[in-house]
């Protein structure tokens, strides 16, 4: 082990954060220093109590995951050289007993978990490629416990000089071997960001993405490589068939709307994305669970500035024989089967008269009254 | 003189499989109740009178998958009913409360008939389950009713886990078959998302065309000679159609788009945020969060707050305008296009079935001027649908279409960014463990084999792509972001309990009872 005594309290603080020591600018250097050490003495103890065995490889993506096993670490600039043998290809869906099953299965769900929520790793070691557009991809990645653990003991013996990174290979067309690239690019990367845009900017070709570590002789340690995924053409193909050549495909192109093809769907988008906001004719899903209220939807054609509005109602309420006969302006109205009965209008300024009489069940009996209402609404 | 062109008009009507036996009252099941009045009822009711006057038309529609599902769902049909009495005592109420305000008063009325017509068009005519009317129409000739992926699930980002893909259509088949009693012809693609290849599993389904944006055609290889006023023909044999950029523009269009004329409904100016706070209490969300009911009074006037009060009879005649203004731009636009190409184009116009009706309050007339116009008047165009097309055009083109989407960009981006990139480790982890259990489990029966369905019916309400939609337009995140963890844990709970034969029947029950989505399902579909 490296004399950390030698080390500059930033190096430390590194090296703290590398072994996950929580807060570690809160400690003195030599407190940092006991704890480093007593860390680095406790996940050196880890490797292999672990058995390796027992990790499962998902049926393959597309393309091939590298299993090839490294050895010893060579000295050839830019090789390709997966530092460890993911010893993963159990079959395990096939002839194993439900009991098998279950270890593999309880393990995969990473206990960090809370409840409610998705697991934060499936405790394999995969990467996904998923094409974005034409210039953009997208990569997801996921690390084992056990990789995990080599791969900082890996950066921890290369202290300072490794870096994590994705290598990007133009495959298009061909059977990928791991040499055979038309030409690749690096990108630094944060490994627990988990996931990454790449712009790889040209259309119409094939990708494949390796994430591993670059020590500083350039020598590339694979952790994981990924499916083949092709970005889409952004222009016609130049592929013309002559037996269906157009007299002016340029026009046929225009008049089929190829120049405003970004344009026309962004605007597009817009209104299909108001038309999902008017579906959503509420506060969120918020108010449906219990103890969450948000404030109500005013946001919805919000009002431009500040407003006043006052309204006025008219409220008659009375109440009768339940089987008696009630007109409103001479029409019937339906009363309660107490025999009440509430009318509600509203009421404009200006005089309103509103003649109301209830008739008993045997017709003998008539009562009348007639409201008479004057309204105005002074604006100051 | 006989016709020069075509124009095959296509409604997308599809909504995310919401349905909370749970909660007595649930706000989201609220986006299926006002699309049912708003839009699904106005149509069909079109529909039923182009027939019974006998005027012939032309149109193709899909039906999700999960809109079908809900649709045929005797809770959700009963609920929608009871949302609808409830409109339907609203606007008896307003009748009266409006007494003195006659700019409203007859606004009133007509929302209370049509609220009425609704209940008899649902109840009396299709005993509430309006999947009849949509396979009446089809059974007669004059509606192609498209499948969709079973989930509305966006292809290209499963392009990693195809058993997700062929699982999304192979579903989406059977399921049609159950509903529709015969086999899908078409397929509107979800988000009109579709990657090289894809076609193939259409193939393998007995899917004869589908839909997509315009680059996805244009871009093809080797050019298509046509651009997209022909149909292509891919690898397998399936037909493939390009969305027509300018007629779908002078409807969706926010600047020169129709629905946005001053003298249409104004949608943001609705009863539920207007009244008095105890009168519509009982008719907005049972904590008293103001909501939209769907009784609107105002136009929508001009770029003002100050709102005029709607005339239907001037939005009518509108509407009707405005069809005759479409009918003449394909006209010219065919007549241009016949004399270019030699032959005759076919306009293929699609959109969001919810935009009519729900949205823009006027577009089932619109639509219904359109068709009436087109089929009586016009001498140069003719109504089509891509059957139709394919029966009297044999020869086209083969080339291989582009990835594309219909979404923001063209490709990927609305689905895969920021919002929402995380949901897909867990959508392709699940994909492979079911492939893992159907392959391990061919045969299966009793509690074992419910297991496995339900887990297959989790990923597939999962993979659904309005959740990622939702996270991205910022929506009902939450709700969103729920549904996703909720399927996919419930999933990853079933694969234990599978794995570990552990299968927990009580709580299987009731997982089956709330997504009780596709109950024939074939999980073995998942096997590799």
């Amino acid at each position: 082990m490296k004399d950390l005594n030698s080390l500059s309290k930033k190096e430390l603080l590194d090296r703290a954060k590398q072994l996950k020591i929580r807060m570690p600018y809160l400690y003195r250097k030599n407190e940092l220093i006991k704890m480093i050490q007593k860390k680095e003495m406790a996940s050196q103890a880890v490797p292999g109590t672990k058995p390796q065995s027992a990790e499962d490889k998902k049926p393959s993506l597309r393309g091939k995951k590298l299993v090839e096993k490294v050895s010893s670490r060579r000295d050839t600039a830019g090789d390709t050289k997966p530092y460890y043998e993911p010893t993963y290809h159990t079959e395990a869906a096939k002839d194993e007993s439900p009991s098998r099953l279950a270890v593999i299965a309880a393990r995969r769900v990473a206990p960090s978990a809370p409840k409610g929520e998705l697991p934060l790793s499936y405790e394999q070691t995969k990467i996904v490629l998923m094409v974005r557009d034409p210039y953009w991809a997208f990569v997801y990645w996921d690390i084992s416990t056990s990789t995990i653990q080599k791969v900082t003991g890996l950066m921890r013996e290369h202290y300072g000089k490794m870096r994590p990174i994705l290598r990007v290979y133009d495959v298009t067309d061909i059977d990928f071997n791991g040499k055979n690239a038309h030409w690749n690019f690096d990108m630094d990367v944060i490994l627990d960001a988990k996931n990454w845009y790449i712009h790889v900017g040209i259309p119409n070709r094939s990708y494949l993405v390796d994430l591993g570590l670059l020590d500083a002789q350039n020598n590339f340690y694979l952790v994981a490589r990924s499916n083949v995924a092709k970005t889409p053409r952004d222009v016609p193909s130049d592929v013309i068939d002559e037996e269906w050549m157009a007299v002016d495909f340029e026009e046929i192109y225009a008049l089929s709307g190829g120049f405003g093809v970004g344009l026309s769907s962004a605007e597009f988008k817009e209104r299909k994305k108001q038309l999902l906001e008017q579906m959503v004719s509420s506060p969120g899903f918020g108010i449906t669970s219990p103890g969450v209220t948000s404030p109500g939807m005013w946001q919805k054609g919000k009002r431009k500035g500040f407003f006043f509005e006052v309204w006025t109602e008219l409220l008659v309420y009375g109440r009768t024989m339940p089987d008696a006969k009630v007109t409103v302006s001479g029409e019937k109205i339906q009363l309660r089967p107490d025999g009440t009965f509430s009318l509600r209008y509203f009421l404009p300024d200006g005089d309103k008269n509103l003649p109301i009489q209830a008739v008993s069940r045997d017709e003998d009996d008539t009562r009348k009254a007639e409201i008479r209402v004057k309204k105005d609404t002074i604006w100051g | 003189m006989k016709e020069i062109g075509y124009l095959l008009l296509v409604l997308h009507a599809h909504l995310p499989f919401v349905r909370h036996p749970e909660h007595e009252y649930f706000l989201e099941e609220d986006w299926l109740y006002e699309a049912i009045t708003e839009t699904y009822i106005p149509l069909i009711d079109i529909f039923d009178r182009l027939v019974d006057e006998k005027i012939d038309f032309r149109m193709t529609m899909s039906v999700t998958p999960p809109l079908a599902s809900m649709l045929g769902d005797a809770l959700l049909q009963d609920r929608y009913l009871r949302h609808l009495e409830k409109l339907i005592e609203l606007a008896e109420k307003e009748v009266d409360r409006t007494r003195w305000q006659p700019e409203f008063n007859h606004l009133a009325k007509m929302y209370l008939d049509n609220f009425r017509k609704a209940r008899s068009i649902f109840v009396d005519r299709y005993q509430k389950n309006l999947l009849r009317a949509f396979k009446k129409f089809q059974d007669l000739g004059k509606l192609d009713v498209l499948t969709c992926g079973a989930t509305h699930g966006f292809l290209p980002l499963m392009d990693t886990t195809k058993q997700s893909v062929r699982a999304q259509i192979k579903v989406a088949a059977d399921h049609y078959r159950s509903v529709f009693g015969r086999s899908p012809r078409g397929i509107w693609l979800p988000e009109c998302g579709y990657n090289p290849g894809d076609d193939e599993i259409l193939n393998q389904n007995g899917i004869r065309y589908f839909f997509l944006d315009t680059h996805g055609i244009l871009h093809g290889s080797p050019r298509p000679k046509y651009g997209v006023f022909a149909p292509v023909y891919c690898r397998s044999g399936v037909a493939a159609f390009g969305r027509d950029l300018e007629s779908s523009k002078q409807v969706w269009s926010a600047k020169e788009g129709y629905p946005g004329d001053f003298f249409y409904r104004e949608f943001y100016r609705d009863i539920g945020f207007d009244l008095e706070f105890d009168y519509i209490k009982p008719y907005i969300h049972p904590d008293g969060i103001r909501i939209n009911t769907g009784i609107k009074y105002y136009r929508i006037t001009g770029p003002t707050d100050h709102k005029e009060p709607y005339q239907p009879q001037v939005a009518r005649e509108k509407a009707a305008y405005h069809a005759g203004n479409f009918m003449f731009n394909r006209e010219r636009q065919v007549e241009y296009l016949h004399g270019r190409l030699g032959k005759k184009p076919v306009i293929v116009a699609p959109y969001d079935a919810e935009l009519f009706g729900h949205w823009w309050y006027e577009g089932p007339q619109w639509l219904d001027f359109l068709i009436r116009k087109i089929s009586c008047d016009s001498k140069m165009l003719k109504l089509t649908t891509a059957h139709d097309y394919l029966k009297e055009n044999k020869r086209n083109q083969v080339i291989t279409p582009s990835f594309s989407s219909w979404g923001w960009k063209g490709f990927s981006e609305y689905w895969l960014n920021g919002s929402n990139d995380w949901v897909y480790r867990h959508f392709h982890e699940a994909s492979q463990r079911m492939n893992e259990l159907a392959s391990r489990f061919k045969s299966a029966n009793g509690l074992l084999e419910r297991a496995l369905k339900q887990a297959a019916r989790e990923l597939l309400l999962a993979e659904s792509s309005d959740w990622a939609f939702i996270m991205k337009t910022g929506t009902v995140v939450e709700y969103a972001q729920r549904r996703v963890k909720d399927h996919i844990l419930r999933f990853m709970r079933l694969y234990d309990d599978i794995t570990n034969g552990t299968i927990d029947e009580g709580w299987l029950a009731d997982v089956e009872s709330k997504d009780n989505i596709f109950p024939d399902i074939d999980y073995r579909i998942y096997a590799s």
